[in-house]
């Protein structure tokens, strides 16, 4: 590294040091990240101070009703969900404004007369200069952002014997959010050498840019919402003034850095480093079985759940197979006919039909019930075969479109309590997710979070987020340099 | 004189004037100017004379100038022509957040040195300027003299060819002062070429040996000191006794004789003479000296003189 790049460096890294804010900012993080360290979700429940007072999750599940998670999911969720209300809820979003605050006078101060005198008459060009207070804010960020996730992320593991290294991610979107921002602060500041300036309109600009966004978003998913419901012959018609909107939030989303998709960004590579967050994916579907059934495992993967039941089987420390489970899927469709006015008639089974039509083969039931987890509705019927030792039977039936999906469970009567198989069955139900996020079943967040994607189509292609936004910022930055280079000092 | 270190040939410079604003000045007015290596180099004028912006364009802070500037045979807009260059510029802020001796190692190593170049160089040049005690003290804590004191070792700590001091005894006590001429004429004697730009002419006097002098954006005047402060004719004598003023009849003129002393208007020749009468009366000489013009008397009279 040349001695200049590296006095630059040093010279950046003195500055954030000797920064007030950055210092309290260190003090804020440390009290962030202790919490981590004195308080664990450990296995029995969340354990205060080292064992001083330990609520174990039976006590917590009290709370959260019938449809609570199983402790191992309990455990995890608490430590997502700290992870997640300080990573983005704070750092995300009242850090980053500190942050703004904190390094707004870097260019402000570099240009001011006499300080800029010795620095700009140093065998060094006004880019390297301007770059370098750029870097400078940024590694600003870095280093409370790698505290704080490299912080939390030990805490979690050290305390809660939780390792998550797809968390890790999380510092460097904080950085990339930072980073784009920065660019327009370094801009505005060599524009107008005002670090009040660079505040306000950094600020207002943040807030602006997720606005536009989530307009973007909205009117996306309205469109979307509208073309699924509207009728094959009917044309849509909108006001000029409503297309011209449009155009303008067309124009704007692709021009403007797409800060708001460093979230989703994170939680695709968060996928990659730790891989996919569930144990089988019905492929023509896009269902998802987040879990297990408790005390089994899948036999083998299985990507068309209509071609080939997944089955899971629990086995006792004998040998004998105690739980066998079985997913498949299958039509629903029971006619198809063209109405008089030309539109296609369907006619489907549902789940109740379909429940009736096993109660009907299997004889009485001795339960039936409507039941309902995590947003998706069952069909449930229990009963237990026939003789003393007959195992414990339920089947469950989930419609979704043309789709009828099945799960069968069949127990044996002596290896879990009745208390117990329930928990475990509406636990096993309550991981059943669709990825395809249907316009009207989800909010545009989750819509478009879910559209987003590697290799999606343009709009919500993550490469092209990420150019659009590495152009912009670039851009600004060019600004800056053009600015600062036509200075007169 | 050998190549030039600094080339200036016509340079011109001009602010303001934009298409919102016709109203500006001109700084600089056809400026042309050679120096050599080795000399050092007194800018002088009165405030607004364009000293400044000429230095600002050698070191490209300011551009936008028409003709020709050249620091080593490069342009200004070549970072590389200030690698060899050291720079003190008037009212200097240094980094706030930076102790005496990191500045010196930073801008060093800004300047290309590599760290073990400077760390090796920084504690003499700390001694060197009286800093060595508050080296370690945050820049912001420091007086306008001491800060002076780190900016002229901050300009020095890359061992530079050409120095640019502008005000470098601005609010350095007197010895302070003295310290920074004997580390000017020490410089000086390594081939340093060295400008400085400062209102106090005495000292330019003492450290300088070539002046230029500005006014309004042009050079009124250049020459080393003995041209710019000729001999006027006028020669003081001091005597031990008061001595009687008919001693000197017929020789000079302008005779003004006060208590031990006596001055009169003489040509070498007339010394001679003079000298001659007054020890054959008895006369015991203390002191005999020719009086010259001085740097300010000699700016101060081209100046009026361009006014009128």
């Amino acid at each position: 590294m040349k001695p200049a790049t590296k006095a630059l460096l040093e010279d950046a890294f003195l500055q954030i040091l000797d920064n007030t804010v950055f210092r309290i900012l260190v003090a804020v993080v440390i009290l962030m990240v202790l919490p981590t360290f004195l308080v664990g979700a450990t296995p029995e429940g969340i354990d205060l101070l080292f064992g001083w007072k330990v609520i174990p999750y039976s006590d917590l599940m009290g709370m959260l009703g019938p449809n609570a998670p199983r402790p191992a999911d309990l455990q995890i969720a608490f430590v997502k969900s700290v992870q997640e209300l300080v990573v983005q809820g704070f750092a995300g979003t009242i850090g980053v404004f500190f942050c703004i605050a904190a390094t707004a006078f870097f260019v402000p101060r570099m240009l001011e007369k006499g300080a800029a005198d010795v620095l700009f008459s140093r065998p060094l060009s006004r880019a390297t200069l301007v770059l370098s207070r750029w870097f400078a804010g940024v590694l600003f960020v870095a280093v409370l952002a790698f505290l704080l996730v490299g912080g939390m992320h030990l805490g979690f593991l050290l305390r809660s014997g939780h390792s998550d290294p797809g968390f890790l991610w999380s510092a460097l979107t904080l950085v990339y959010m930072f980073a784009v921002i920065h660019c327009l602060s370094t801009m505005v500041a060599a524009f107008t050498r005002s670090s009040i300036a660079a505040i306000l309109l950094s600020l207002v600009f943040f807030v602006f840019n997720g606005c536009i966004h989530r307009g973007w978003q909205f009117k996306e998913y309205a469109t979307a919402m509208e073309e699924a419901t509207r009728e094959e012959d009917s044309v849509s018609e909108r006001s000029p003034l409503v297309s011209t909107l449009g155009t303008i939030l067309d124009g704007l989303h692709w021009v403007l850095p797409k800060t708001s998709d460093a979230d989703i960004l994170a939680e695709k590579l968060r996928t990659v480093v730790i891989g996919p967050d569930h144990v089988l994916r019905d492929k023509p579907t896009e269902m998802l079985v987040a879990r297990d059934y408790e005390g089994t495992k899948l036999e083998r993967s299985v990507d068309d759940l209509a071609a080939q039941a997944a089955v899971w089987t629990g086995v006792a420390d004998g040998g004998q197979v105690v739980a066998r489970i079985e997913l498949k899927r299958r039509t629903r469709v029971l006619s198809r006919e063209v109405a008089k006015n030309g539109r296609e008639r369907v006619k489907r089974l549902t789940t109740r039909q379909a429940a009736d039509e096993a109660q009907e083969a299997q004889g009485p039931a001795t339960r039936r019930e409507s039941l309902q987890v995590s947003s998706m509705s069952f069909e449930l019927i229990s009963w237990s075969e026939p003789g003393a030792q007959g195992w414990t039977r339920d089947r469950a039936f989930l419609s979704e479109g043309d789709w009828l999906y099945e799960v069968d469970v069949s127990l044996q009567p002596d290896w879990i309590d009745e208390a117990e198989a329930e928990r475990r069955l509406k636990s096993f139900l309550g991981g059943i997710t669709f990825d395809n996020a249907a316009v009207g079943r989800v909010d545009p967040s989750t819509w478009y979070a879910k559209r987003f994607g590697w290799t999606a189509p343009m709009p919500f292609n993550a490469f092209v987020s990420i150019l659009t936004t590495l152009l912009f910022s670039l851009t600004l930055l060019a600004a800056a340099v053009w600015r600062v280079q036509r200075t007169d000092l | 004189m050998s190549e030039p270190i600094i080339s200036v040939r016509n340079l011109t410079k001009r602010y303001g004037g934009s298409f919102f604003s016709k109203s500006g000045h001109t700084a600089l007015n056809g400026v042309t100017l050679e120096v050599g290596r080795g000399s050092v180099f007194g800018l002088l004028g009165p405030n607004g004379a364009g000293k400044s912006t000429m230095v600002k364009v050698l070191l490209g802070l300011v551009r936008g100038y028409e003709g020709e500037a050249r620091l080593f045979g490069l342009p200004p807009s070549d970072p590389r022509s200030r690698v060899r260059v050291g720079f003190l510029p008037e009212a200097h802020r240094m980094p706030g957040h930076l102790t005496g001796r990191q500045v010196l190692r930073i801008f060093g190593m800004m300047s290309g040195c590599t760290r073990a170049e400077v760390d090796a160089r920084v504690p003499h040049l700390l001694a060197q300027v009286g800093m060595t005690e508050a080296a370690d003290k945050k820049v912001a804590q420091y007086s306008k003299g001491m800060q002076q004191r780190i900016g002229l070792a901050q300009a020095l700590v890359h061992e530079p060819e050409v120095l640019f001091l502008d005000e470098p005894t601005d609010g350095v006590d007197p010895v302070g002062r003295m310290k920074i001429r004997e580390i000017i004429a020490d410089l000086k004697a390594r081939g340093t070429t060295i400008f400085i730009n400062s209102h106090l002419l005495l000292e330019v006097e003492l450290m300088c040996d070539r002046i230029v002098i500005m006014d309004k954006g042009r050079i009124l005047r250049e020459g080393s000191i003995a041209e710019l402060t000729p001999r006027t004719g006028l020669v003081r004598f001091e005597f031990a006794a008061p001595v009687d003023p008919a001693l000197f009849a017929g020789m000079g003129a302008a005779l003004r004789v006060e208590g031990l002393t006596a001055e009169l208007q003489l040509n070498d020749q007339e010394i001679d003479a003079c000298v001659d009468r007054l020890r054959s009366a008895g006369v015991s000489i203390r002191a005999l000296v020719p009086r010259k013009l001085s740097l300010e008397e000699s700016f101060i009279g081209l100046v009026q003189e361009r006014k009128q």
